[in-house]
């Protein structure tokens, strides 16, 4: 540089460079609404004589997390780093990831999912020096530095972002690691159960609740898991008696974005949570000799029902982006790509 | 500390200090859904890393892959993996 200021540190690496705009703090944020994906069933409902007739709803071992949607004022083109700090660590601690960032007319918009069930997280945000408007509180105290153009690039009154240590994290290649064909089990087990991605946190402080992360979340994952059960036979009933025959498929599905949380001993964690999970069924029944349809079932033919159903079980006009959300099957996306943490602590800013 | 840096508020709090690491924000570069674009004119520092954004919702049906990419020198290239369903991402690049 030919003016300014430039400092850097025993390594080398710059601390601060009067050239370029800074992230200072905002504020933290607390979400100001909250929904899930809703569930996506569809399949016959009605009695039959023979074939079962349930399970016609979601497994319980299905995720789906809460999106928990924050609103960020900051009138600007560069988007805000917002800062997770979980509701809790450790082995048990829920997993949570930026899953939007989208500005939204003089806002930024950001949606974090998070485990099901666990107390919602807070948002430390940060932005760019030449978009934030926060008032100094007339403190002559501190240090600044200006651009070529007389723009404070940096201000120390605004308390500028401190990072204890950067990772470059991946994802696991799937969340799930059972098979897809369990055969006649309808007791289903989608749950993230994935050895998680761990990574050691320099410099992390000994109480862990007061790590706070940036890493939004770009990986996702598609899992399935299918049964099929038929049966046929004769059901003697006097004068009634007759012979019967029965198929049902059934295909549980559940879609996952990347997700982090700091578990047991400050390790940064990276695996995965449910966003939307679906359940579709087809059943076909014949009370006859008749076992034409029953045969196609057998085929494989009860694909392209449930397929078709796939397709119903999708729905509209809810709080997040309608589908059926089985954009493809058993795969990943995203998840070998490189994805860096950003860590701070929470009491740097308070 | 015994040589450095450190900046204090007025109540003599540390608001930063030369033992602090940082990233500073060197270009934010946007990346149009399914279009690969080269990025010029990226500023450099020592160490630079890359944090990718998917702007828009991850629609329900849409496989939603993110643009990968290089950085050398000045240059951010910038790769859609998939010519229709790659999202619109968005790069903001840190160096320190």
């Amino acid at each position: 540089m030919a003016y300014g200021l430039s400092v850097k540190n025993n390594s080398g690496e710059v601390l601060i460079d009067s050239d370029f705009n800074h992230y200072h703090f905002v504020q933290t944020l607390t979400h100001s609404s909250v929904t899930r994906v809703p569930e996506l069933i569809d399949g016959p409902t009605g009695s039959y004589d023979q074939a079962p007739s349930s399970p016609n709803n979601l497994d319980s071992d299905q995720p789906r997390g809460n999106i928990y949607k924050f609103i960020f004022g900051s009138n600007g083109a560069k988007p805000p780093m917002c800062f997770i700090k979980p509701s809790a660590t450790g082995s048990s601690a829920p997993y949570a990831s930026i899953v939007l960032t989208t500005q939204v007319g003089t806002n930024w918009e950001i949606w974090v999912l998070q485990t099901y069930g666990a107390s919602a997280p807070t948002l430390y945000c940060f932005s760019p020096i030449d978009q934030i408007s926060a008032s100094t509180s007339g403190t002559t105290y501190g240090f600044q530095t200006f651009n070529s153009s007389g723009d404070t690039t940096f201000d120390s009154r605004l308390k500028p972002l401190r990072v204890i240590d950067s990772i470059i994290t991946t994802s696991p290649s799937l969340a799930n690691t059972g098979s897809s064909n369990v055969g006649g089990e309808t007791n289903i087990n989608l749950s993230v159960n994935v050895t998680p991605n761990s990574y050691t946190i320099s410099n992390a402080p000994s109480d862990s609740s007061d790590i706070i992360y940036y890493c939004p979340s770009i990986a996702h994952c598609c899992q399935d898991k299918r049964a099929y059960r038929e049966d046929d036979g004769f059901q003697a009933a006097g004068n009634n008696s007759y012979f019967f025959a029965w198929a049902r498929a059934d295909l549980w599905w559940t879609f996952y974005r990347g997700a982090y949380r700091v578990g047991a001993n400050s390790k940064f964690q990276s695996s995965y949570e449910g966003y939307a999970s679906g359940h579709v069924w087809d059943t076909d029944e014949e009370t006859s000799s008749v076992f034409v349809s029953i045969a196609a079932l057998a085929l494989g033919q009860w694909q392209l029902a449930i397929a078709l159903a796939v397709g119903a079980s999708a729905f509209t006009n809810a709080a997040v982006a309608s589908g059926s959300y089985y954009p493809y099957e058993n795969d990943s996306r995203n998840e070998g790509q490189s994805n860096p943490a950003i860590i701070s602590r929470a009491s740097f800013y308070t | 500390m015994s040589y450095g840096l450190e900046i204090f508020d007025s109540s003599g709090n540390e608001t930063f200090s030369s033992t602090d690491t940082t990233w500073t924000l060197l270009g934010v570069y946007t990346s149009n859904a399914n279009t690969s674009t080269n990025h010029a004119n990226v500023p450099t520092m020592p160490t630079r890393i890359v944090s990718r954004l998917m702007v828009d919702q991850v629609a329900g049906d849409d496989e939603a892959f993110v643009h990968t990419f290089s950085l050398s020198g000045s240059t951010l290239t910038t790769t859609a993996p998939s010519s229709s369903e790659t999202v619109k991402t968005v790069f903001m690049v840190f160096g320190k």
